[in-house]
């Protein structure tokens, strides 16, 4: 488990650097879904969409979008291939997001068409604790997080 | 950094969304951050991308007004927008803008704040995202992630037509509405509101141009689209008037009408063994500020059912205190409402809580 402050990025899930999606390898495919970060950065989820099972998607394209608070954005695939699973869950309760992001909260499940090519590039082990922790400093640094003790997103 | 300025004056109601839409999909390395000032040339009403147009929206009224409807890619609810805001849209790389929420909205209004000061109007930002002069809202905004670009949106506000705002909402029953009309009164402000008159246009933009330069301390560069993004313009205006991209299926709930942070004008109902009881309200974070009771029960005497609204204001949504106010209602007046007891009232005031956003 990388921890830097009040984000936990477990270490055996990979993660999209620029997107802070996670990602994890099961036996159905690679179910992802929202980290730590990404979640304190949007703020309180409102809405959830995404692509339907049966999709395909690129790895770095969207498969779905997001509305928190007063933010839209989009849900980028953390790697190329089909939608086997939509989690109804989140889509029913979005707030999931906010509060598991890591089990209950997740999004999808995609059937990888490269998996091996397209995790090479994602953050993975012992790479998450610096990657994690870089992240913070930069964005502390250029006033892009609140402060520690202002966050409400622990 | 240098900043790209488009200050492209009054457009087409279609452009006055869709040029920013088309500079951030076209967004590539090569792309400058870009501000673009615009007001559109005729009014017009936009809902929020993940909401749902025959939900939202009374198209019968937009129809009779002539008033189109466009769908953008920023979230929220529905707005009435005419010549009378001047939009200020801001088109950056990601790596250009705060990562977090909070902090991107604050690159936006902290000029929009002090520009309005300069007028003499004492407007503050209230997070996450409201402008306030007072506990009045002044000017709207939002954020989108746009193909590669951050999008923060936001107004100046010179007027504000309430009444074709909350005609053009698509709402419940009438009382909702004339609430909605009366919360957009009582809470929004405009600069022709706070000076008595609208200070020059040309003026409030010129100094608008020199708080954002202060404010971000750069250059801004007076520039027009490129050939791509004229492209690109081309083609969001082909998405955005398509019947697919308006009629897209949403599913954002909406159970309220927000009026600005904090304020909202929310409906309920509640099937009692006397009849349904429909609630009309308008809360606050301290509470109920105004509450309309209606439905098919019956109330004798029926002019004290007023008299109960009255007593209801500035109460809390917490069950006891509710319960326990109706209660004593009842008692000192001898209410009879067959079928329907104070508990099922304060059960039917209680559902205005459901609302996950409250």
């Amino acid at each position: 488990m990388a921890q830097v402050k009040e984000f936990h990025l477990p270490d055996d899930l990979y993660y999209d650097r620029k997107e802070h999606i996670w990602a994890r390898p099961e036996d159905e495919g690679v179910r992802a879904g929202l980290d730590a970060f990404g979640v304190c950065a949007a703020g309180t989820v409102a809405y959830v969409k995404l692509s339907p099972v049966g999709r395909q998607v690129q790895k770095g394209r969207a498969f779905g979008s997001m509305e928190a608070g007063k933010y839209v954005g989009p849900l980028k695939a953390p790697v190329s291939g089909t939608i086997a699973a939509v989690n109804q869950e989140v889509l029913a309760n979005p707030g999931l997001l906010n509060v598991d992001h890591y089990e209950q909260g997740w999004l999808v499940v995609i059937s990888p068409g490269n998996l091996g090519g397209d995790i090479a590039d994602l953050v993975h082990g012992p790479d998450v604790q610096p990657w994690l922790e870089a992240e913070v400093v930069e964005y502390e640094q250029k006033g892009m997080l609140k402060k520690e003790e202002e966050r409400q997103c622990k | 950094m240098q900043v790209r300025l488009l200050d492209l004056g009054a457009v087409s109601y279609l452009e006055s969304q869709t040029i920013y839409h088309a500079v951030a999909h076209a967004m590539d390395d090569a792309t400058p951050n870009t501000i673009a000032l615009v007001s559109p040339d005729r009014p017009y009403v936009c809902i929020g991308y993940h909401q749902e147009l025959d939900k939202e929206i009374d198209l019968e009224y937009c129809r009779s007004r002539d008033l189109p409807v466009l769908r953008r890619e920023v979230g929220g609810g529905a707005v009435y927008l005419d010549g009378e805001q001047l939009f200020v849209q801001f088109i950056f790389h990601h790596e250009n803008l705060p990562r977090k929420v909070e902090e991107m909205y604050k690159v936006l209004i902290g000029p929009l704040v002090e520009t309005y000061r300069t007028f003499g109007i004492h407007a503050h930002h209230r997070p996450l995202n409201d402008i306030l002069v007072g506990d009045r809202k002044i000017g709207g905004t939002g954020i989108a992630v746009i193909g590669e670009a951050i999008v923060v949106v936001g107004s100046l506000m010179f007027d504000f037509d309430s009444d074709a705002m909350a005609h053009a909402l698509r709402v419940s029953s009438e009382k909702m509405r004339d609430k909605i009309h009366q919360s957009l009164r009582d809470y929004m402000t405009t600069m022709k509101r706070e000076l008595g008159r609208r200070p020059p246009r040309q003026r409030v933009k010129s100094i608008l141009i020199e708080k954002l330069r202060d404010a971000l301390e750069v250059e801004l560069e007076p520039g027009s689209l490129s050939y791509k993004e004229r492209k690109t313009v081309e083609a969001v205006n082909r998405r955005f008037l398509s019947p697919r991209w308006l009629r897209r299926q949403g599913g954002l709930p909406r159970r309220h009408v927000l009026i600005r942070g904090g304020v909202r004008v929310a409906e309920a109902e509640h099937k009692a063994p006397g009849g349904l009881i429909r609630v009309t309200a308008r809360l606050s974070e301290d509470g109920i500020e105004d509450l309309t009771l209606s439905g098919d029960f019956t109330f004798h005497p029926q002019h004290l059912l007023e008299e109960l609204e009255v007593a209801l204001r500035n109460r809390r949504l917490d069950e006891y205190d509710l319960t326990g106010a109706i209660d004593a209602f009842y008692g000192a007046h001898g209410v009879q409402s067959p079928g329907v007891s104070p508990k099922n009232l304060a059960a039917a005031v209680l559902r205005l809580r459901d609302d996950p956003s409250s």
